[in-house]
């Protein structure tokens, strides 16, 4: 009996501290990208970790924050354009830490793999309006995002 | 133009020699002679393509003898200098498709020439589909009509090089690379008609089979470890030194079971890994490193878990088919089961 | 809810000095679609071309391509809540100008296909090469940022569609057909023992440039919902959608959607076609998941048998697409999908980014990633510059003869994930 309340006050505490940053409106995400736009539109209210890296490396630090027990949010092939055109990727995750979640887990290694098949950059020359672009779009997808991680 | 080189594998039933009582004869190699299909496929061929020499050998003799089988019969082919290599096709003879499949796969690799054989789509041999082009063909050696008219065609393009086109075009048992086609009817008219199949319980082909999932439900945990047999199984190649049973160092064609009654820890000089897929350094030093032999022991003595089983399973994993493992998995789990085995550990590389 | 189709065949199209249909042609006056386009002030100028089947003529990169249609009677206009009323659609007379096609081109961002060849090898794989193609060519007024921009081509296209839809509306069809579908109670009377089937029709929404729009609803703020198929006919849904060329959905997809059109085809034979399902694409998992939580509960209330289920674009819908079929599956409601492949040049590679084992009736639109050599066209219409963004880097070449080569998914409608083409994979 009172190993299962021990477990039960852990989980307890735990759970209580979502709920706390439920009910304070306190954001319970934050964000991992390489796009500088969505850093300077987003970074002053939210968590924001830029990392001026390759998009595949995005991915990659994204999967180890799953590894580590955090939640995806946002799905990390969002936007239709082909890993090796955008440089951009931004992706949501859970502030919470829990036991790893299997099914962030499969996305996110399904993903990695998908990128894998497209092969070589296909601008490693891009010129700044391109690059601008790019940003736009995925600013635009963080956008969308927002507008729901708010809300949840 | 010279007509294209062809050599020709079947096996004693289809070469009018025996049925089963014949099943054990060696490798044959008949210079100049075309043999029983091989007399449709000349039919087929007509001038383009010519068939040089055609090899028998009895099934038992090759599932049994894999290694020297395929040696002989590997010298056989060569000397002939093909330009293209056909075995079969085996319809359901699962015997006969494994060796039209593994003949296929090492003429392919070592000679570097086309390869083509054909089989019913549930014939075991078809574990080789991503390595070796099959043709689908019906199940019983009725189907000869129908299975040689698609490997002909198909094989006379191989051997000039042609581009082959999607599996659904021609023929064959679809092999993991993806083509495009054109359909008759657009794709929502294929949706539809494969809805309604669906729906009246009728047979139906999806055209994107998902990636195989073969996932084991868990069996409910074990409540009394402390009274529990558990024994060991590894597709890690752990096995007695000298490798006894000569587990092969990939595509393993069978499995070791051995005892070890009284060994309390596997050593350097006791035990090694078989296996070829990986650096066996670290495995070698301390084979207890894929097989926890010591540790099991430990917990043995500590009261942790009843007793390890006295005997252990090993394979290689090394690009063994998937359904080998499967079968040496479904012949020794009945054998654990009869034990009295209430848990396995198993441990890969 | 019932609606006929008068179909009027147009087999060319032609400029001329009054805008009119005739005896099959389409006789477009510039001025009245320039005076119509530059009612926008966010347009600075439009050229006008056009583009036959059999033409030398490239277009490129192409935003969008609309059916020009006409409402002949009944509540309602083409495109509601876009460009016309809300008023529910779907009912009454509609006319089509089948044959003829508007085409957008407009250069939103610097990085984006859609490839229409009328001629060549890249003909067969787009509709578009067989329609007879008013072009729009849009330059935006300058300083307009890119959602500004693709929301004024989007709607010139729509514009100049709808006044040339209008030129039929006095014109005899060549052909009619009904559509009609039923209430819940009157469909089970009617076809009692016929399986009760609907269309899960998944749009695009994720963003900029990745949007749908249904009576003129931005999709990603939607939940699930229902609406008659012949709604659709009428223009309840329009692309927003400039990205993924091969497997994005064109308004003209939406107008002619073919899951629908082939439904209805065997619709009180062999199937009682209940209706259709909207639901969306978004980048949010929850959302995704409210959506297909939704979507499973809809096919249920429906009580269906069966359902089709289409796609859009690449990635992040396939685990949209994945997450539906599981549970109207776990619904006990039998599915067939509908998508196309990410497979890899060499064809090599998992075709989709998500999968389950219940995903076991697939219909695919081919492999986007095989090359293909597009010969050099004696005219291109858009923006040329494009093609050295299109062909450029590792992945393609643009030749020194003009000719391009590069992969299928640079190609408007190639590997359709409405099943509107013959291209398949296996």
């Amino acid at each position: 009996m009172v190993y299962y309340y021990i477990v039960y006050q852990r989980l307890s505490v735990h759970s209580n501290s979502i709920n706390a940053e439920q009910e304070n409106g306190m954001a319970k995400f934050f964000i991992v990208t390489n796009n500088e736009m969505v850093r300077d539109k987003y970074g002053a209210q939210h968590e924001v970790e830029f990392h001026p890296v390759h998009y595949t490396e995005i991915l990659r630090m994204v999967r180890d924050y799953v590894h580590a027990g955090h939640k995806l949010l946002t799905h990390p092939l969002a936007g239709s354009i082909k890993p090796n055109e955008t440089p951009y990727k931004t992706v949501f995750l859970s502030k919470a830490k829990g036991s790893l979640d299997s099914e962030s887990l499969r996305i996110i290694e399904d993903c990695i793999i998908a990128c894998k098949k497209f092969g070589k950059d296909r601008f490693p020359q891009m010129p700044d309006d391109m690059r601008q672009d790019f940003r736009t779009i995925d600013c635009s997808l963080v956008d969308n995002a927002i507008v729901s991680a708010v809300q949840q | 133009m010279s007509k294209i080189r062809v050599v020709h594998y079947i096996n004693q039933f289809f070469a009018n020699i025996g049925g089963e009582e014949k099943a054990d004869i060696k490798p044959e190699l008949h210079v100049g002679e075309v043999i029983g299909p091989g007399m449709a496929f000349k039919a087929q061929f007509k001038d383009e393509a010519e068939i040089v020499a055609t090899i028998v050998c009895g099934d038992s003799y090759f599932g049994e003898n894999t290694k020297e089988a395929t040696a002989t019969i590997m010298e056989m082919i060569k000397e002939q200098k093909p330009d293209l290599f056909i075995a079969g096709p085996a319809f359901n003879a699962g015997r006969y498709g494994f060796a039209c499949g593994n003949i296929c796969k090492a003429v392919h690799d070592e000679l570097g020439i086309p390869v083509l054989t054909g089989m019913y789509k549930e014939n075991p041999g078809t574990d080789y589909a991503k390595d070796v082009l099959m043709v689908s063909t019906k199940n019983s050696a009725a189907g000869m009509r129908d299975a040689v008219g698609k490997m002909a065609p198909l094989a006379l393009k191989l051997a000039k090089g042609e581009e082959i086109g999607a599996s659904a075009v021609e023929g064959y048992i679809p092999n993991g690379i993806r083509k495009n086609f054109f359909e008759e009817e657009r794709g929502s008219k294929r949706a539809v008609d494969m809805l309604l199949k669906k729906l009246a319980g009728k047979e139906y082909v999806t055209e994107y089979p998902m990636p195989n999932f073969d996932r084991v439900a868990p069996n409910p945990a074990v409540k009394d470890m402390a009274h529990a047999t558990i024994a060991l199984v590894t597709s890690g190649g752990i096995v007695p030194k000298g490798n006894p049973d000569h587990i092969e160092s990939s595509s393993a064609s069978h499995y070791g079971k051995y005892d070890i009654e009284g060994v309390m820890d596997l050593t350097s000089d006791t035990y090694e890994t078989a296996h070829g897929g990986y650096d066996p350094s670290y495995a070698n030093a301390d084979p207890d490193r894929v097989l926890p032999v010591d540790v099991l022991r430990d917990l043995e003595k500590e009261g942790r878990i009843g007793k390890l089983h006295r005997y252990f399973y090993t394979t290689v994993g090394n690009g063994t088919a998937v359904a080998s493992a499967k079968a040496f998995a479904e012949e020794f789990s009945k054998e654990l089961k009869a034990d009295g085995v209430d848990a396995v550990i198993l441990t890969s590389t | 809810m019932k609606l006929e189709l008068g179909y009027v065949n147009i087999h060319d199209i032609q400029f001329a000095d009054q805008s009119k249909v005739e005896g099959g042609v389409l006789y477009v006056n510039k001025e009245d679609i320039k005076n119509l386009v530059l009612e926008d002030e966010n347009i600075k100028s439009v050229e006008l071309e056009i583009a036959k089947p059999g033409d030398s003529i490239r277009i490129m990169p192409v935003k969008d391509v609309i059916e020009p249609r006409c409402k002949v009677e009944g509540p309602g206009d083409i495109f509601p809540g876009v460009i016309s009323k809300v008023d529910t659609v779907g009912s009454g007379k509609t006319n089509v100008l089948r044959g003829s096609a508007v085409v957008t081109t407009g250069k939103i961002v610097a990085f984006q296909e859609g490839i229409i060849d009328m001629s060549g090898e890249g003909a067969q794989y787009t509709p578009f090469s067989q329609t007879n193609n008013l072009v729009l060519v849009l330059e935006p007024r300058e300083g307009m940022d890119q959602h500004e921009h693709e929301k004024a081509v989007r709607m010139a296209g729509l514009k100049t569609a709808k006044f040339l839809g209008e030129l039929a509306k006095d014109v005899t069809p060549d052909e009619t057909e009904v559509f009609e579908t039923y209430g819940v109670k009157e469909g089970m009377e009617k076809m009692p023992n016929l399986p009760r089937v609907a269309y899960v029709q998944m749009l695009q929404s994720q963003g900029l440039m990745h949007d749908t729009y249904v009576y003129g609803v931005d999709a990603k703020r939607t939940l699930s919902t229902i609406m008659n198929p012949t709604e659709g006919m009428d223009g309840a849904i329009v692309s927003g959608n400039c990205v993924s060329a091969c497997d994005k959905n064109t308004t003209y997809h939406h107008l002619n959607n073919p899951v629908v059109k082939d439904l209805f085809a065997q619709h009180g034979k062999t199937l009682n076609f209940v209706g259709m399902i909207l639901t969306n694409e978004n980048v949010y998992l929850a959302d995704k998941q409210r959506s297909s939580d939704w979507t499973a509960k809809l096919c249920r209330w429906l009580d269906l048998d069966g359902a089709v289920v289409s796609q859009e674009g690449f990635g992040n819908p396939d685990t949209d697409l994945i997450m539906n079929c599981k549970k109207i599956e776990e619904q006990g409601v039998k599915t067939v999908i509908i998508t196309d492949e990410y497979a890899g040049q060499d064809g090599k590679s998992q075709s989709l980014a998500d999968a389950d084992p219940k995903a076991d009736a697939v219909v695919t639109g081919g492999n986007a990633n095989m090359v293909i050599h597009l010969p050099k066209m004696d005219k291109v219409i858009g923006y040329p510059e494009t093609a050295n963004i299109i062909a450029g880097g590792h992945e393609g070449s643009l030749n020194e003869d003009g000719s391009i080569d590069a992969e299928l998914q640079v190609i408007t409608g190639a590997t359709n994930e409405l099943g509107f083409n013959k291209l398949s994979a296996r």
